[in-house]
């Protein structure tokens, strides 16, 4: 069996834990030997080490715990890709929500934002790549959270994969690095930009009789032009036909958006956004992207009488998220 | 709406309790004013105990079906908001527990009571 250096320490807690497991056993019968012999009016009852078996068993339990931390999400993409495919994930990442910093001997770099399950992949992507586990900071003042990994090879991958990326100069980086990878890992790679820094909003278009749910699916909101006109045509290459918008009040900048239904069934397909991400502002705050969009597409032809029904629809379609809602669509429901 | 189309309509809302019932209702309209006749039961229905529904596309082309009438397994007749989202042809006719005639309300697309009488 081949055993590679990211399954080592979780041998090493699984050791542990079977070698305490076996020493409770052991302790178990040799206390049971020693009161049988020893069983009369005189026998003196030795002390069981309770505590010190509780002890190594706990020890071993958060050992293992712990170092078999990691996001399901990275676990499955760490089965799937290798060393340079996850780097272009990582890349993705920083270049969409993080920032680096390489001044005065000091390599770090930051993530921020306010998904909790973001920056869980991101400090499990940094664990896979440079076998550091940076841990993940809540500032409350802003209502989200802030990751730092300090590692020069991670700043010098990342300054030679694109180097604008660069927060306080304020240089565009690449994502070519990504563009140049297959299908696979440019799909994943769609994927985690967008729940880094990709939105989902349904909203309601007035119609000749009554209400509808129109979806629509972004990415960014000023992103520099150079950089919005590459995420398009990492969309594009993933059959995603987002148009590229721009806003009068942020010059050099842009941000892509679509309304097309196709694209945005094509994009839920893809795997949509990273689980557990959630929508930060509006009527939706704190529902799960995936459910929003789910549910927004799902009830997209309907026509409703009233706004609020409309609304009451999509809540119940979040709500219901886990069932499949198209198998519900083509049928007559009174409740 | 005849008494014994109603009364089969009924008994099948007992049979399925708590569980809802759903059927189409076949008649015909003739202005302001419908005639209830039979009530069919919709292929391949779902009878659950929050919701009743059919898959639409296995309905027959049938112009003489003018509505649906259901069950809701308490007491209250009125139409929920799915009922209304999902009215189909002229009138609704929902029957409350216990069901009986009394229990039974019918509804025009907007949600609006209609009377009706049974001979």
């Amino acid at each position: 069996m081949r055993v590679n250096a990211a399954h080592i320490p979780r041998l090493f807690g699984l050791a542990l834990l079977l070698f305490a497991a076996v020493e409770a056993v052991q302790m178990t019968f040799s206390i049971e030997g020693e009161l049988i012999s020893e069983c009369g009016p005189g026998a003196q009852i030795h002390q069981v080490p309770y505590g010190a078996i509780m002890l190594q068993i706990s020890g071993a339990v958060v050992l293992g715990s712990l170092m078999s931390y990691e996001s399901s999400y990275v676990k499955n993409v760490a089965r799937r890709f290798n060393a340079c495919d996850l780097k272009r994930l990582f890349l993705g990442m920083v270049v969409t929500g993080g920032s680096v910093y390489n001044s005065g001997g000091k390599y770090c770099i930051r993530f921020y934002g306010k998904d909790h399950a973001l920056h869980q992949v991101f400090s499990a992507l940094s664990y896979e790549l440079y076998r550091i586990l940076p841990s993940i900071l809540y500032i409350p003042e802003r209502g989200s959270y802030m990751c730092q990994l300090y590692c020069k090879d991670a700043v010098l991958d990342i300054k030679e994969l694109s180097p604008g990326t660069n927060a306080r100069k304020g240089e565009v980086p690449t994502i070519e690095y990504i563009l140049e990878g297959d299908w696979s890992i440019r799909n994943e790679s769609m994927r985690v930009i967008m729940s880094v820094s990709g939105w989902v909003n349904p909203s309601l278009k007035r119609t000749g009789s009554g209400y509808s749910v129109t979806t629509k699916i972004g990415l960014g909101s000023s992103t520099p032009v150079q950089l919005n006109e590459e995420y398009q045509i990492l969309a594009e290459s993933l059959s995603l036909k987002l148009r590229s918008y721009s806003d009068s009040r942020y010059p050099d900048t842009a941000y892509l958006m679509t309304y097309d239904r196709d694209s945005c069934r094509t994009f839920l397909e893809m795997g949509g956004f990273v689980e557990d991400c959630t929508v930060k502002k509006g009527r939706y705050a704190g529902k799960e992207k995936n459910a929003v969009l789910k549910a927004s597409l799902a009830i997209g032809g309907i026509c409703f009488e009233t706004p609020s029904s409309a609304d009451n629809a999509v809540e119940t379609g979040i709500r219901n998220s886990n069932f499949e809602l198209t198998a519900l669509l083509g049928r007559i429901m009174l409740g | 709406m005849g008494r014994d189309v109603l009364e089969t309509f009924l008994e099948l809302c007992r049979e399925v309790f708590p569980r809802e019932n759903i059927m189409l209702i076949r008649g015909k309209v003739k202005g302001d004013r419908a005639e209830v006749n039979e009530f069919l039961i919709p292929p391949f229905s779902t009878y659950g105990e929050g919701f009743s529904s059919f898959p639409t596309h296995m309905m027959p082309f049938d112009l003489s079906i003018i509505g649906i009438a259901h069950s809701h397994p308490s007491d209250n007749n009125n139409p929920s908001d799915e009922d209304l989202n999902n009215f189909y042809g002229r009138l609704m006719v929902i029957a409350a527990y216990p069901y009986n005639a009394k229990t039974v309300a019918a509804y025009n697309s907007k949600g609006i009571k209609i009377e009706f009488t049974v001979v």
